[in-house]
């Protein structure tokens, strides 16, 4: 029988197994359900933010203050009013404050409590002050520009296609990262399911006896690889989505970071890489596990989750030596290696490089999970032993 | 093998040279550390029966049939099959022996019911019936068209878009039966197809094995169910501890265990101990009830001489004769090599 065909069959199956359109396009529901609720929310907690405040100001002869047009303040000279019947005013919400100028340098505000345009009445005070000293000091406003100007500094690099990394760059970097770990993270949790739970409800023999082992896990890869992958697509759409609702809606526009097509074509490829080579480990250990609710080795398929991490370190030092090292090695490559590309410029040499040995490791990782997965499958009751798991990977033949 | 009785091995070289022969096993053992689960078992499937596997749990037929369809390897021996024909989608024809014998059979041509039953609980029925008959190599259409119908046969075509956790025990043994045969296996492994169904249905469900027999599918049943098997097996290998006890047709059994007759008297008033024990044809006397004394006939006793002997000993309401049942020659038959833990109690 045509092994190519069958792999698919398997494929097929456990990528319907688990990928539902239904609930992406629900995530995605939920998402701007959320951006709208953020936004609705975040509108009614500054319900009123706009509307007037009235100040009463005492001693202002001794500080102009001029606000802005469209400000929100009314500053009102308290003229004959007493400072007690002021006081009452606020405390009776008759106003919203009451500013007790004392020179250039003090004032004082009475509120009722923290008033939301204390920072916009700084602001004012703070500008109304250095007018006055401006002109105590008779500068004119271009003199005090001229002494505050920062020095023009231009870095030139003479590495080709070297350059800074912004925080467009950053931002672009860390969100390819939490991708990546979303994606290893969904393929074990779908290998977790599925093969502790085809161990659980014995689907095993009936499989076996059908179809080689390494035919069904390789099955098992590529559904699986294909739905995680999907799966945190549908993730990132939503986290877009969630965010994107309420800009928009508040009239500002997400600038969403890009990324350059062939950049885009390497991501990818790393990516879908680098979850087939996780996902030969989780079907290998997952395969071991005689009941998920006990055993201790479903802490060992969270383990990926560390060298991926790394890759974090690469937006502080994306050219550090210890991350180059870790851009070519097949278990962080897939994560550290794009964020690099991002962040500056990567050698071609060591692309290649990356992509080789990430090949190579996903075909040997994927015989000796066969291994595992042929012997492991079958044990139940028992958990093999870690010593017993590598005499399978070594000696297993034929699976 | 040794132990007097012809074994299968005898029938299975028979058989090998040209009846018909779908699969060889020879001196297979399977150990599990110190443990013989099957112990040097030697026996042959003729195209078109029904074979049984007979013995009490830990007899070792479960190893065997997983031997069988190359789940577990054996340690020594072998398992050899003959080249089986796989029918074109929607025909239905035993295959044509060929002259080209291979030691394994493609998955399209074996189904296979494992003891532990498992299927995906959590989706539904059809969609998993369609899969493993593709497992099997059915073209999805086919694997569909075939699942529909066997649903249908067995009762359950409305329930095809359900999920396997929302049929009874009964039912999701069908669906489990439906798995292992919906690709139409020329040679189909049943490991305890009864367990799980009522009375009803196991009615129903030897029918069924009659009808696949008919249409010419080999079977190969594991059960402890005696009772039913000896309604259904044309062949049957007794097993314990891992070997065989006793193998061939029923009536082979019944001549070979010497169990072949059983006269049960009625009689009035309570039956005398010793009554006829005497006489030569006699092999053994029971009291099956008070009232009743059975006798167990001698291996080419007659049983005119033996009724003229009985004469006017005893006060007799009723006779019948009784054929020894599968059940009785296995228990016979373990106690008789002091082995039978299970069937003993």
């Amino acid at each position: 029988m045509n092994q190519t065909r069958l792999v698919w069959t398997v494929a097929g199956w456990e990528f319907r197994r688990f990928f539902k359109l239904r609930d992406q396009l629900l995530s995605l529901l939920v998402g701007v359900g959320i951006g709208l609720a953020f936004y609705g929310v975040t509108k009614l907690i500054n319900r009123g933010d706009a509307a007037p405040v009235r100040l009463a100001v005492m001693h202002g002869e001794s500080l102009p203050l001029t606000p802005a047009p469209g400000s929100r303040l009314r500053l009102e000279a308290a003229r004959e009013r007493g400072e007690p019947e002021l006081r009452d005013a606020v405390a009776r919400r008759a106003i919203d404050g009451l500013l007790i100028l004392d020179g250039l340098e003090r004032a004082e505000l009475i509120v009722p409590r923290e008033p939301p345009w204390r920072a916009e009445l700084f602001e004012l005070l703070t500008a109304a002050r250095r007018q006055a000293a401006l002109q105590a000091a008779a500068l004119s406003p271009a003199d005090l520009a001229h002494i505050l100007a920062p020095v023009d500094l231009t870095v030139s690099f003479q590495d080709s296609g070297a350059r800074p990394s912004s925080k467009a760059a950053k931002l672009t970097a860390g969100i390819l990262i939490g991708l990546m770990i979303s994606a290893i993270y969904l393929g074990f949790a779908y290998f977790f399911t599925a093969i502790t739970g085809e161990k659980q409800l014995r689907v095993t023999e009936q499989v076996v006896s059908a179809i080689r082992p390494q035919t069904w896990i390789d099955g098992k890869l590529l559904g699986i690889t294909a739905t995680a992958f999907l799966g945190t697509i549908g993730f990132g759409l939503t986290v877009v989505i969630t965010v994107l609702v309420p800009r928009l809606l508040a009239g500002q526009p997400l600038a969403l970071p890009t990324l350059e097509p062939a950049a885009t074509l390497l991501f990818a490829l790393f990516s879908i890489l680098g979850v087939l080579f996780w996902n030969c480990f989780f079907a290998a250990v997952a395969a071991t596990i005689n009941d998920p609710n006990t055993s201790s080795r479903s802490t060992v398929m969270l383990l990926p989750f560390i060298p991926v991490a790394l890759a974090f370190f690469a937006l502080g030092k994306p050219d550090s030596p210890i991350l180059r090292i870790l851009s070519v090695l097949p278990g962080t490559s897939s994560a550290v290696l794009p964020a690099r590309l991002v962040l500056g410029s990567v050698p071609a040499v060591e692309i290649v490089l990356a992509l080789l040995l990430l090949a190579g490791g996903i075909v040997l990782l994927r015989r000796l999970a066969g291994r595992i997965f042929a012997v492991a499958m079958l044990m139940y009751g028992k958990e093999p032993s870690w010593r017993e798991i590598l005499r399978w990977a070594r000696e297993a033949r034929d699976v | 093998m040794q132990r007097g009785i012809p074994d299968a091995a005898v029938d299975s070289r028979r058989t090998a040279a040209g009846d018909g022969v779908i699969v060889t096993v020879q001196s297979a053992v399977k150990r599990f550390a110190a443990v013989s689960a099957v112990d040097g078992i030697s026996f042959a499937v003729r195209r078109g029966e029904i074979f049984a596997l007979l013995g009490p749990n830990g007899a070792g037929k479960t190893t065997l049939v997983r031997m069988l369809t190359g789940v577990l390897r054996p340690d020594a021996g072998t398992i050899a099959y003959q080249a089986l024909r796989t029918p074109a989608a929607g025909e239905w024809a035993p295959a044509a022996p060929s002259p080209a014998p291979r030691s394994w059979p493609q998955p399209a041509d074996l189904g296979y019911l494992p003891e532990d039953r498992g299927l995906y609980k959590d989706l539904p029925i059809l969609r998993t019936l369609v899969y493993f008959g593709q497992l099997r190599g059915l073209p999805r259409p086919a694997a569909e068209a075939a699942s529909r119908e066997w649903l249908r046969r067995l009762g359950l075509a409305e329930r095809a878009g359900e999920k396997l956790d929302a049929l009874s025990k009964g039912n999701q043994q069908k669906v489990q039966f439906i798995a292992a045969i919906v690709h139409r296996p020329l040679f189909a492994v049943l490991d305890e197809p009864f367990s799980g169904l009522d009375p009803v249905n196991q009615e129903a469900f030897l029918d069924l094995l009659r009808e696949l027999r008919a249409e010419g599918m080999t079977i190969l049943l594991s059960a402890h169910q005696m009772q039913l098997v000896e309604r259904v097996a044309d062949r049957v290998l007794l097993m314990d501890a891992g070997r065989e006890v006793l193998a061939g047709t029923l009536s082979e059994l019944r001549q070979r265990a010497g169990a072949s007759r059983r006269i049960v008297f009625r009689l009035r008033g309570e039956a005398p101990e010793g009554a006829l024990a005497d006489l030569p044809a006699v092999r053994a006397v029971e009291r099956p009830a008070p009232d009743e004394l059975a006798v167990v006939l001698g291996d080419g006793a007659s049983l005119g001489a033996f009724l003229a002997g009985v004469g006017g000993r005893l006060d007799i309401l009723d006779v019948r004769s009784e054929q020894a049942t599968l059940h009785d020659i296995y228990v016979q038959a373990i106690t008789g090599r002091g082995g039978g833990r299970e069937a003993a109690q």
